[in-house]
């Protein structure tokens, strides 16, 4: 159940963190605007993300915005990272699952001495271990 | 992922102890091999801030991995409520003994037994500021590294007046100061205490916001913990 999906971390000063494109066949069409477009659709939907995160206190915060047939959804951690989920209607129990294991990769990322929070995330094993946890999921 | 163990952990808790009596000593000695011109205080305050950067970053990562298993904190108020009772026991292993604030964007925090100190003699008054000071950079790092999760660039000064008692003065910076970098003088104390000058890394967006949106909130109630942004509302 692989659909196109594009995650991203977004740092407290929305500089981005980590990106990751799992991209389907037939998002071609736009050729020149493609991978583009989907930045844009998320950083869009941000604001919509800052206007939430003071009105629950959950972590997840479901989808929040929705551009063509393309939804956005969130994840806020309590340092202020937002985990930004592009997809295409898929049942949310199983976002919610990704983002927390998502969480869970970045905590294990911060713990390490080299790494400080809102830089870039440039490590192949976190990267190899989000694309396999996007083909579970996702 | 963690386990709040109440069983004893001597092993930790020694080493612990080991590493920070090190850690001090390895400031003291990395400041000395620096040959520039500085005078020997200078050189000790340099190690002294690197001693309460490295607090900075554990403090940091620390209430990350605690936060993990918590709901997201919203108002401010709980910001202060999550440091005292339970990030405090969590790390010190008991509960903090006062905490009092005035209202205008201090908070002081008084712990009686100060855990990562309870090993320490000292003999006599003055030598005991002097001895105890580098030690106590540390956990004001670690406290200040704790408030920058949420978003808070706070100012931590702490003192010993006398060895297991800990006084931590944290304080908030002032709404105008917000957007731009700030090293505050130190503070009234008439000791030895060492002030830390501190850098405005990484200010989040969340920290103006807080500043605004609480004033919209419950958050009048003359408690203790009643934050330090509530008297400053910003005109939006």
């Amino acid at each position: 159940m692989n659909m196109a999906a594009y995650v991203a971390v977004i740092g407290t000063k929305d500089n981005p963190v980590y990106e990751l494109e799992m991209g389907g066949g037939t998002e071609k069409q736009d050729k020149g605007l493609g991978a583009h477009l989907n930045q844009f659709i998320v950083h869009a939907s941000l604001d919509l993300v800052e206007q939430v995160q003071w009105t629950s206190n959950a972590f997840y915060v479901r989808s929040i915005d929705q551009f063509h047939e393309m939804y956005v959804s969130a994840y806020i951690t309590p340092s202020n990272m937002k985990f930004m989920l592009l997809h295409q209607a898929q049942s949310s129990d199983s976002i919610k699952t990704f983002f927390q294991e998502l969480h869970e990769l970045y905590i294990k990322t911060i713990m390490s001495p080299f790494y400080q929070p809102n830089e870039p995330i440039k490590s192949q094993a976190f990267d190899l271990k989000v694309r396999s946890l996007a083909r579970k999921l996702l | 992922m963690i386990v709040h163990q109440q069983l004893p952990m001597s092993v930790n808790l020694a080493s612990f102890d080991f590493l920070l009596i090190e850690m001090v000593h390895m400031a003291r000695r990395l400041s000395e091999k620096q040959e520039t011109a500085l005078s020997n205080d200078e050189q000790m305050e340099r190690g002294y801030t690197f001693l309460e950067n490295i607090g900075f970053q554990v403090g940091r990562k620390l209430t990350e991995r605690l936060l993990l298993t918590r709901n997201r904190i919203v108002e401010s108020i709980d910001v202060m409520r999550f440091l005292c009772r339970e990030l405090w026991p969590i790390v010190f292993r008991k509960q903090l003994d006062n905490l009092k604030t005035n209202r205008k964007g201090t908070f002081v925090i008084t712990d009686n037994y100060f855990f990562w100190f309870s090993k320490m003699t000292a003999a006599t008054g003055t030598e005991m500021k002097e001895y105890t000071t580098p030690y106590l950079y540390f956990p004001s790092g670690f406290i200040r590294g704790v408030m920058h999760t949420f978003g808070y660039p706070v100012h931590v000064i702490a003192q010993c007046p006398n060895l297991p008692a800990c006084i931590f003065q944290v304080r908030f910076p002032a709404p105008s100061n917000v957007s731009t970098a700030e090293s505050t003088p130190s503070n009234p104390p008439s000791e030895s205490t060492p002030s830390v000058s501190q850098q405005n890394t990484g200010l989040s967006r969340t920290s103006g916001r807080s500043l605004s949106s609480t004033t919209l909130g419950p958050n009048n109630t003359p408690s203790p913990l009643n934050p330090v942004n509530s008297p400053h509302p910003e005109s939006s």
